[in-house]
């Protein structure tokens, strides 16, 4: 029961920081995306169905308050959790080093999809202009943020765990009574 | 609940998309977005980033007063250690300062074209989309903001509401690819449409179509919109052309404008309301 709001209040308070704190810590102009960050991570952690619902969720909120269109970075974010708990969710998790490369391909693949969603189809064609001022940036930024940030969701993921772990043994321990 | 979806794994994925397009595809008509949920969700996020915009401006506050006055600044630190409640109202009055200094602009633009009817509000956030180039203001439809309204900071234009929820609204400012504006040069009366460009946005700059290849055109023009928009008042200053070029079609150039209000993010805006 800890893990919803617990999820809950780290995507507003990611959202809040997003908009405000690292606005003013961009670097070429661009911003890290962390709400990337931490649906690649949560979905490595949780699994494809718990990463798809967070990212879900983040993506719902930036489509509330800055999407042209309700939903598009909720089906992005939907996909990134997904996939990224499909096939990573077995991998060692105190290797902080997978998810950097995870988060750079995943960053990666998410800048090229806004950049198809949002200007391919305007017929803003100058693809290599987009690579090397906004995707590749972004990107690296993201990335180096990652591990940092793996570790930290890491960490709260170990103590929601642990009091699951608890409140299951102690429900556990009552039905044997 | 997870175990239940576990076990249906290629259903919950292709609902979960499903549901997402069919939002996005609602979303596309007026008056379908879930306005309920924005303004509910409104409730907890605006006061939160308040809240951070604030602390984050104390602190650059901070640290340009420690740039620009050394002096001052041991003086603020001596004061504080004699004093340390005289040290608080010295930074509460540097903020006040702060502020009167972006109302005083407002002020200024406010007897320049004492005709618009316009409300003064604060910046709260940036999207935090790369690709755009848009913030928040602390207003909303409760305090008469709708979409469309002009948007100015500086004494010139700063862009258009794109959004307005209840408490706060989405400002598309002139580096947005999406934002356009009918203008007119002082000097020559030459007509155009200043619109964002993300290429120039990196620089700082915005793009100015339709001028006629025969317009006498030059850097260092002012343009000022046009009675022609259907959305801003004539007369507002826009940008000083930087550089004209021809277009391959022969028939007509275009030019390289410098926004008249900056291209940062600014601290306030004057939202010019209905009546113009």
């Amino acid at each position: 029961m800890l893990r919803v709001p617990a999820m809950t209040a780290l995507i507003i308070i990611n959202y809040v920081l997003q908009t405000t704190v690292w606005q003013e810590m961009a670097i070429l102009g661009v911003t890290p995306d962390t709400a990337l960050i931490f649906i690649v991570s949560y979905g490595m952690m949780r699994g494809e169905i718990e990463g798809a619902l967070f990212g879900l969720g983040a993506g719902f909120l930036m489509d509330l308050f800055g999407g042209v269109y309700v939903g598009v970075y909720a089906l992005l974010g939907f996909l990134v959790g997904y996939i990224s708990g499909k096939p990573f969710r077995d991998f060692f998790k105190d290797n902080f080093f997978l998810p950097f490369f995870i988060v750079l391909f995943a960053t990666v693949l998410y800048q090229l999809a806004l950049y198809v969603i949002n200007f391919m189809f305007r017929g803003q064609l100058d693809f290599w202009f987009y690579v090397h001022s906004i995707i590749l940036p972004t990107t690296v930024y993201t990335a180096v943020l990652a591990i940092p940030l793996y570790s930290l969701l890491h960490f709260f993921n170990r103590i929601i765990e642990e009091f699951e772990n608890s409140r299951r043994q102690m429900f556990e321990e009552k039905d044997d009574d | 609940m997870v175990d239940f979806l576990q076990r249906r794994k290629r259903t919950f994925l292709f609902s979960g998309m499903f549901l997402c397009l069919v939002a996005i595809i609602l979303s596309v008509f007026p008056g379908m977005r879930p306005t309920v949920a924005e303004q509910g969700v409104a409730l907890v996020i605006v006061p939160m980033q308040q809240g951070a915009t604030r602390s984050i401006q104390w602190i650059q506050g901070r640290f340009a007063a420690m740039a620009d006055n050394e002096r001052l600044l041991n003086e603020i630190a001596a004061l504080r250690a004699e004093n340390d409640k005289l040290a608080l109202q010295i930074e509460q009055l540097y903020l006040a300062g702060e502020e009167n200094y972006h109302l005083t602009g407002l002020l200024n633009m406010r007897q320049r074209f004492p005709e618009l009817p316009t409300i003064g509000v604060r910046v709260i956030s940036q999207n935090p989309n790369n690709w755009r180039a848009r913030f928040t203001i602390e207003a909303g439809t409760r305090d008469g903001i709708a979409i469309d309204m002009p948007v100015l900071s500086g004494e010139a234009v700063k862009g258009i509401i794109g959004y307005a929820s209840t408490r706060h609204a989405e400002v598309i400012t002139m580096l947005d690819s999406d934002f356009s504006v009918a203008v007119r040069s002082v000097r020559t009366e030459t007509d155009g449409i200043v619109r964002g460009d993300i290429q120039l946005a990196q620089q700082g700059l915005v793009r100015m179509d339709f001028i006629a290849a025969a317009a006498n055109i030059m850097a260092g023009d002012l343009l000022v919109t046009s009675v022609y928009s259907p959305l801003f008042p004539p007369g507002l200053p826009v940008g000083t052309v930087v550089s004209v070029h021809p277009n391959p079609d022969g028939l007509t150039q275009h030019a390289i404008v410098e926004p008249a209000a900056g291209s940062a993010r600014p601290q306030m805006v004057l939202v010019v309301t209905e009546g113009y």
